[in-house]
């Protein structure tokens, strides 16, 4: 059909007679017309369209949250004249249709609340909202159904699952902190029931030589759409800082001898410990001790008693004790 | 008396054994701890100085042991001068700590080249502290902070344990892993029933 327009009108103005290309001109302008003629008298005419609007809530019952699907568009069917229903489907900007369900009974069964309104019923309602020319016929859906629970609040820990790698010589100064450490969760009860901490995962950062500062945003759940979390994000901090190996040579207290005079050989351990470079003129000698417990030690058949590190500074790291077992020698009892 | 000679190669544990034998009580005299004070004396000072000229004394007067040892090093006939100049003084001191110990049923004498020196003939009995010579540089480079290979020169400069083993009544193994404590007291006990 395209094809044999196109040959026709490629005849029209392809042809070499004049008075025939003359009386094809006349018959188009005549047909256009024809055309124009027609559409102003059917835009002018009553006619019925259905358009789509979207649709906001409110007077939502307290304490309850919607667990359905939620209706976001309704359809009006419309009696008006044809220029009208032109320009408000294609022209003019559709305001929601704000639909209360303030006067909505519902019905308790177990855990849920269920409900429902009947469009048919809100045809005013929605008329006097949108201020719309012509008369609505009918609106679909004819029925609105909404389900129900109780919004309840939980606190309930963040976790993180994360892994890191640090450069060369650099370690965690102290543990990785999440702050706030938990969060109320809002939701409904069936969902927030099934929850018992917010794991906030896939974080990976490698050859970290700095202190990170991260925000991460709470929300990855499948049931998200149904859930509040206050605050919806936690700051998380990975203190790092860069550390150097030293040592101190520290005597060697003896523990539970009894009636016993030990010497131990040797007398003093060296402590082998990573202290960050910020704290390391902090550290002196007398912040460590170590001990011989000879408590658990039966001296006539043990020639050795192990060494414990009594006292450390919390911000260093004890990575070995040379020797970290010594002999004694009982010198009278 | 019985006067017992301790030896052992560099980082073998001759003072950790020492410190034990004192610890039950038997007078230990250090040799090189003395011979080390007998370089800040004037006339050793003076002699020293005078064989190997004045840049071997530090800004202080005495003796630039870093310079010394240099020198000794790379000249095996100044270590011979060395030695003749400070073991008799050293066995003067020694002979003079041996009279204020008299009554003891017997001393130890501690010496880094006891064997090497032929002192070891002067003794009644002669223990060897010996351990493998890696355990010997780990110990040394962590106490001396050096390198391996400074510590590996050293040893070379000395006699190896079967040597000074060859000429020992007793040997002490302090390897780590064998306890040194039973292995002092066996020797102790035996060193006093001998001098009964």
């Amino acid at each position: 059909m395209k094809n044999q327009l196109l040959k026709y009108f490629n005849s029209v103005f392809k042809a070499r007679d004049k008075k025939a290309r003359n009386q094809s001109y006349v018959f188009l302008i005549c047909l256009g017309l024809s055309l124009f003629i027609w559409t102003m008298i059917k835009l002018s005419e009553e006619s019925e369209a259905e358009i789509e609007f979207p649709v906001s809530y409110s007077n939502i019952p307290q304490d309850k949250i919607l667990i359905n699907s939620k209706v976001n568009e309704i359809s009006l069917r419309f009696e008006e004249k044809a220029t009208k229903l032109f320009h408000l489907k294609f022209i003019k900007k559709k305001t929601p249709v704000n639909i209360s369900l303030s006067n909505m009974n519902l019905q308790q069964k177990g855990d849920k609340y269920y409900g429902y309104l009947f469009t048919a019923f809100m045809i005013d309602y929605i008329t006097r909202q949108l201020d719309l020319p012509g008369t609505v016929i009918s609106v679909s859906p004819d029925t609105l159904f909404f389900v129900f629970e109780d919004m309840v609040e939980k606190t309930i820990p963040v976790d993180i699952n994360i892994e890191i790698s640090l450069e060369k010589q650099f370690m965690l100064y102290d543990s990785i902190s999440v702050r706030p450490d938990s969060i109320v969760l809002s939701g409904p009860l069936s969902i927030v029931d099934t929850i018992e901490n917010i794991i906030i995962a896939d974080i990976h950062l490698s050859d970290i030589n700095k202190t990170l500062v991260l925000q991460k945003a709470i929300g990855i759940h499948e049931n998200t759409q149904f859930l509040t979390f206050t605050p919806p994000q936690v700051e998380i901090t990975i203190p790092v800082a860069e550390y150097t190996e030293s040592y101190f040579d520290i005597p060697v207290r003896i523990n539970n001898s009894g009636d016993h005079t030990i010497r131990t050989f040797p007398e003093s351990v060296r402590i082998v410990y990573l202290v960050a470079l910020k704290d390391y003129n902090k550290v002196t000698a007398e912040m460590f001790s170590c001990v011989a417990d000879f408590g658990n030690i039966n001296i006539e058949t043990e020639h050795k008693v192990r060494v414990r590190v009594l006292n450390v500074p919390s911000y260093v790291k004890v990575t070995r004790i040379e020797p970290d077992e010594v002999e004694y020698i009982i010198l009278k009892q | 008396m019985i006067r017992v000679g301790i030896t052992g190669g560099i980082g073998s544990g001759k003072s950790t054994v020492c410190k034990i034998f004192a610890v039950l009580g038997v007078p230990v005299f250090h040799a090189d701890i003395e011979a080390g004070k007998l370089y800040r004396q004037k006339d050793i000072i003076r002699t020293v100085s005078g064989k190997f000229g004045k840049d071997i004394l530090d800004s202080s007067g005495g003796i630039n042991k870093k310079i010394l040892s240099d020198i000794v090093f790379n000249d095996p006939g100044a270590l011979t001068f060395l030695n003749s100049v400070i073991h008799p003084a050293v066995r003067e001191v020694y002979q003079k700590w041996l009279q204020g110990h008299s009554n003891r049923s017997y001393t130890i004498y501690e010496a880094a080249i006891l064997m090497e020196s032929g002192y070891y003939k002067h003794n009644d009995l002669n223990i060897v502290v010996t351990a493998p010579e890696d355990l010997r540089i780990q110990r040394v480079v962590k106490r001396d902070q050096v390198t391996d290979e400074d510590v590996r020169n050293r040893i070379k400069n000395q006699w190896d344990d079967e040597q000074r083993i060859a000429r020992a009544d007793f040997v002490i193994t302090n390897d780590g892993n064998s306890p040194l404590i039973p292995q002092v007291l066996k020797i102790h006990q035996e060193i006093i029933r001998k001098d009964a």
